[in-house]
C-alpha cells in the first residue's frame, strides 16, 4: 500500500455494534425499542421525551432555567424569541418543537411556558435570486401553530430604506469597495440609487470565487434575521440547525479561516445597534434519524423539493464550492461513523480562542483578531512593492505586521474568513456561475467598486475621506 | 484589447506559472524570491534562530527536506541568520525505499557542503523497518516509525551537538493536522499542532520553516531549481484517518487555494502553550531518553518486538498484559547520546 492509497473504509476508525444493550429500551426498561439512537435503544414512548430533553439542554442557557413557581409573578420579563425558518426539515421540527413546549395549546407546563416571551417567525426569501419560493407553505405552517410570520426578502440587505427599519444609522451613505486593492478601499458610489436586486447580484459577482457565494449568502441570511430580531426588540434568535448541519458549517468555518469565531458556531451573543441578540441553535444534538423520526412520529410535512439550502440554484459550472465539499465529506462520515460528527461539534464546544477579539468585523459582527487581515499578506506574498521594500531596507520584517502601504480600507476592519471571501482567488470553477451571469440591473462596476450590504458602513476621518477620493477632486477645497 | 501578459509580481517579465498559493500568474524569478521570502518571514516572525545556533536539517532525501536544505543554505547566506548547519538523516532500514533516498541526501550534501550524519533504525534499536513489518504486518507500523524517527531524530541531534531540529513539514501536513484533530475532538493536539516550534525537555528544538509552504509550490521549486530528489513515499501504510483528511483538504485546495493557510489561520486561533500537556518527566530507566513512564516508548515498543507481542503495544488496555510478561534477558539499551553543556561546546566536526 502506498502513502497516497485511498484510505478503506475499517481503518478510519473501530466501528462499535449496533446495540450495545439488548433491545429493550434503555430508559423504561420493559418495552421492547422501536429506534437506536447512538448505538442505545428507545421505545416510542420514551424517545420523544429523550428528544425534548436534547432541546430544552441546548436552550438552557439562553432561557432562565429557574423559571418563577406557580403563581409568583415574574422578576424579570422573559425574552421574546424570534424563530428563524429556512423551510427545511429542521425547521418544520424546530416550530413544532417551540409550539410543543411553549404553548398552552401544546401542552408545556406552564412553569416551563413562562421562560419565553412571544415568539414570532421568521424566513428569509431568496426567491430573487431564482430559488422556489417557500413563502406560501411556512405561512401555512405558522399559521397552523398560530404563531407570527414574517417575511425578510435577502435583496432587503442592499436597500437603503431598510436601515432605518433596524435602528442602524440612516444617514451613513452607500459603501463600495474597490476589490482590486489588497486593503479593499472605500471608493465614492458614482451610481446613482439601483434597484436592491440589482445590487445584490452585483455583490454576489464580485465574489472572486464562487465557494463565497453560498457563504456569503449564509452570512447575508444570518445578518437579516439578527437585525430583524434586534429591531422587533427579540433578545433570542432560534435557528433549527441539527447537527450534521452544525458539523458542516463548523469545518466550513474552519476551511474559511474562521477558527476564532468557532464557537460562535454553536451559539454566540451578537451586539446590534438596538442590544444584545443571542443566537441559539437548540436542534446542534439531533441527528437526520431523530429529526426524521420526529417528522414521521408527529406527521409534520416538509414543503417538497426542500432542503433546507437556498443556494442549490447558486452551484457553479466547474466543481463543488467548498461549503458543498464540506457537506459531501461530513454527510460520509456521518453515514458510517456518526461520532466524527458529534465530535466536531464537540470540538468546537471546547475550544477557546488564543486571544482576546480585538474587534467586531463589521460584515459579519463576529469578533476578529487584531491584524486579522494582514497575517495573509507576510504568509502569501500578493504584491512586490511589498516584497522589494521588505527585502532591501528590512528583511527582518515579521508577517503579522507586514509593512503595508498605509492606505486604509475596509480590510482592517473585516474578519479573516469574511475578508478571505473578498479577496481569495483562483480554484475550479472561479467565476462561473450561470444564475448570476446574467445582469438585470444598472451597477457597473468598473465605476463603483463592490457594492456592500447596508450595515457595512465606511467609518473614515473627514481627512481619509479626502484622500480617499482625492483622484476623483477637481481641485482643492 | 487584453492586457498583454506579464507576471503580477514584477509586471515585466514573461509569467511561466500559475502559484499555486494565490492563483496569481509569475515569473520564475518571482516565483523563487516569494517562495523563499515568505520562509524568511516565517522564520523572522518566529524568532526561530539566533546567531551561532548549530541546525540540524532532517533530510530525508524527499522533496520537503532536499528543498529545505537548499532553502535553509540560501537564507543563510543571504539574510545572515549566523547558522551552522548540518544533515541529519535516518535510516529506517527500508529496502528499496531508504537506500535510494539516502543517495539522494548523499549527492545533496556534496552540493551543499554541510556535513552529514546517518544514524539507522538497526545500529540504534537492533531493528530495520523491514524486520518490525515481518513481526507486526502492515498494521500500525507508523507507531513504531513515528516513535523510532522522533526518537532517532533527538538522539542524532544529541550526537552533533545541535541546538535545533528544522524538519520539511509543509502547510498541506499541517492543515490535514489541524482537521484531524478537530474531527478527532483532540484538544490539546489542536492547540499544539500549529505550533512552529516545540521543545522537549532535553532542550532541543524542532521547529517547521516550511509552515507556510504549499506542497505543491515545494516540488515547483525543486522542479525550476533542478534539485534532486527522491520521490517515492513510505512504502508502509500511512495512518489511514489523515489519508482521508488528506483527500479532502486537496479538494478545498482545488475549490479555493488559499483554504490550506486559511485552515493553518483557524487552528493557530486555538494555539496552546506546551507548558499546558507536560506531565511530569522522568528518564528512561533503561536507556536515559526522556519519558513519561518507567521505561520511555521506543524502549516499551522495542520490549514488546523482542518478546514478539508488538502488537499488543499500541493500546493502553493491552499493556498491561504486556507488562505481565518478564522482559527478555540481556535487552538491548537503546544508545543515548550526550551533547555538550552549553560551557563547553564540542568542536565543530
Ligand atoms: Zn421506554
Ligand atoms: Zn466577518
Ligand atoms: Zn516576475
Ligand atoms: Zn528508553
Amino acid at each position: 500500500m502506498s502513502c497516497d492509497a485511498p484510505p478503506s473504509t475499517e481503518d478510519l476508525m473501530p466501528r462499535r455494534s449496533r446495540y450495545d444493550r439488548g433491545q429493550t429500551c434503555i430508559k423504561c426498561k420493559s418495552q421492547r425499542g422501536n429506534l437506536v439512537i447512538k448505538h442505545t435503544v428507545y421505545c416510542s414512548s420514551c424517545l420523544p421525551a429523550m428528544l425534548v430533553r436534547k432541546f430544552r439542554r441546548a436552550l438552557s442557557t439562553s432561557l432562565d432555567p429557574a423559571a418563577p413557581s406557580r403563581g409568583t409573578p415574574s422578576r424579570t420579563p422573559p425574552p421574546d424569541v424570534i424563530l428563524g425558518l429556512s423551510g427545511g426539515p429542521s425547521s418544520v421540527v424546530l416550530l413544532d418543537l417551540v409550539w410543543k413546549c411553549f404553548s398552552a395549546q401544546g401542552s408545556g407546563r406552564k412553569d416551563e411556558r413562562r421562560q419565553v416571551g412571544k415568539v414570532r417567525a421568521v424566513h428569509i426569501d431568496w426567491s430573487c435570486l431564482g430559488r422556489a419560493s417557500l413563502v406560501e407553505s411556512l405561512k401555512e405552517n405558522c399559521d397552523h401553530y398560530g404563531i407570527d410570520f414574517t417575511v425578510v426578502r435577502g435583496e432587503e440587505a442592499f436597500e437603503p430604506a431598510w436601515r432605518n427599519a433596524v435602528g442602524l444609522d440612516g444617514s451613513a451613505a452607500d459603501a463600495h469597495i474597490d476589490l482590486s486593492s489588497a486593503r479593499l478601499p472605500f471608493v465614492p458610489s458614482l451610481a446613482g440609487p439601483s434597484d436592491p436586486v440589482a445590487t445584490l447580484r452585483a455583490h454576489l459577482r464580485s465574489l472572486p470565487t464562487p465557494t463565497s457565494v453560498p457563504a456569503t449568502l449564509h452570512t447575508l441570511t444570518r445578518l437579516l434575521l439578527l437585525h430583524t430580531a434586534s429591531s422587533s426588540d427579540c433578545s433570542v434568535l432560534m435557528l433549527g440547525t441539527s447537527l450534521p448541519r452544525l458539523s458542516i458549517d463548523l469545518l466550513e468555518t474552519v476551511a474559511y479561516g474562521g477558527g476564532f469565531a468557532l464557537g460562535a458556531e454553536r451559539e454566540e451573543i451578537v451586539r446590534t445597534s438596538r442590544g444584545d441578540v443571542k443566537i441559539v441553535r437548540p436542534l446542534r444534538d439531533w441527528s437526520l434519524k431523530e429529526l426524521g423520526w420526529w417528522l414521521y412520529s408527529r406527521q409534520l410535512s416538509v414543503p417538497r423539493g426542500v432542503n433546507g439550502k437556498p443556494t442549490q440554484a447558486l452551484a457553479p459550472t466547474g466543481g463543488k464550492t467548498i461549503g458543498k465539499l464540506t457537506e459531501d465529506f461530513v454527510i460520509g462520515l456521518e453515514r458510517d461513523y456518526p461520532s466524527t460528527v458529534s465530535t466536531i461539534s464537540k470540538t468546537a464546544a471546547k475550544v477557546v480562542p488564543a486571544e482576546e477579539a480585538a474587534y467586531t468585523c463589521a460584515y459579519c459582527l463576529r469578533p476578529a483578531q487584531k491584524d486579522a487581515t494582514r497575517w495573509k499578506a507576510g504568509t502569501a506574498i500578493m504584491s512586490l512593492p511589498f516584497l522589494i521594500t521588505n527585502a532591501a531596507t528590512d528583511p527582518l520584517t515579521p508577517p503579522k505586521t507586514p509593512p503595508l502601504p498605509a492606505e486604509k480600507g475596509l480590510a482592517d476592519s473585516l474578519c479573516y474568513s469574511c475578508y478571505t471571501h473578498l479577496t481569495a482567488r483562483g480554484g475550479t470553477g472561479a467565476g462561473k456561475i450561470p444564475a448570476l451571469a446574467s445582469n438585470g440591473g444598472l451597477v457597473t462596476l468598473g465605476e463603483a467598486g463592490m457594492p456592500m450590504p447596508v450595515w457595512v458602513q465606511q467609518k473614515l476621518t473627514e481627512e481619509e475621506m479626502r484622500e480617499s477620493i482625492g483622484g476623483f477632486l477637481l481641485e482643492d477645497e | 484589447m487584453a492586457p498583454p501578459r506579464t507576471c503580477a509580481l514584477c509586471q515585466t517579465a514573461r509569467p511561466i506559472v500559475r502559484r499555486p498559493k494565490t492563483g496569481q500568474q509569475v515569473c520564475k524569478e518571482c516565483f523563487f524570491h516569494v517562495f523563499e521570502t515568505e520562509v524568511h518571514n516565517t522564520i523572522m516572525s518566529a524568532k526561530l534562530f539566533k546567531p551561532g545556533d548549530r541546525v540540524a536539517i532532517g533530510a530525508s532525501g524527499g522533496k520537503d527536506s532536499t528543498v529545505l536544505a537548499h532553502v535553509m543554505k540560501v537564507l543563510n547566506d543571504r539574510y545572515d541568520y549566523g547558522l551552522e548547519m548540518y544533515l541529519l538523516s535516518i535510516d529506517e532500514g527500508i529496502t528499496g525505499y531508504r537506500d535510494d533516498s539516502l543517495e539522494s541526501v548523499k549527492r545533496n550534501q556534496q552540493e551543499y557542503g554541510l556535513p552529514l550524519k546517518i544514524l539507522s533504525y538497526d545500529e540504534l534499536y537492533g531493528w530495520t523497518m523491514d524486520a518490525i513489518v515481518e513481526q507486526i504486518g502492515r498494521k500500525n507500523n507508523c507507531t513504531f516509525c513515528g516513535v523510532f524517527r522522533r526518537q532517532a531524530l533527538d538522539r542524532g541531534a544529541a550526537a552533533l551537538n545541535v541546538d535545533h531540529i528544522v524538519t520539511g513539514h509543509n502547510a498541506d501536513d499541517i492543515a490535514e493536522t489541524v482537521l484531524m484533530n478537530i474531527m478527532r475532538g483532540d484538544i490539546a493536539r489542536l492547540g499544539r499542532c500549529t505550533l512552529i516550534c516545540t521543545q522537549g525537555e532535553d532542550s532541543i528544538k524542532r521547529s517547521k520553516p516550511f509552515k507556510y509552504a504549499y506542497e505543491k509550490e515545494i516540488v515547483m521549486y525543486a522542479y525550476f531549481k533542478k534539485l534532486d530528489y527522491f520521490s517515492t513515499e513510505c512504502i508502509y501504510s500511512p495512518d489511514a484517518y489523515r489519508g482521508h483528511a488528506r483527500v479532502f483538504l486537496k479538494d478545498l485546495e482545488a475549490a479555493r487555494p488559499s483554504a490550506i493557510i486559511d485552515i493553518i489561520h483557524s487552528g493557530e486561533a486555538f494555539q496552546i502553550g506546551e507548558a499546558v500537556e507536560l506531565k511530569a518527566q522522568q528518564t528512561c530507566k533503561r536507556c536515559g531518553y526522556m519519558s513519561s513512564n518507567d521505561l520511555c516508548k521506543a524502549c516499551t515498543l522495542l520490549e514488546s518486538l523482542e518478546k514478539g507481542m508488538a502488537k499488543l503495544a499500541t493500546g493502553d488496555r493491552n499493556r498491561r498484559r504486556l507488562d505481565e510478561e518478564p522482559a527478555p534477558e540481556n535487552m538491548r539499551t537503546i544508545p543515548m547520546f550526550h551533547r555538550a553543556t552549553p560551557a563547553e561546546p564540542a568542536a565543530a566536526p
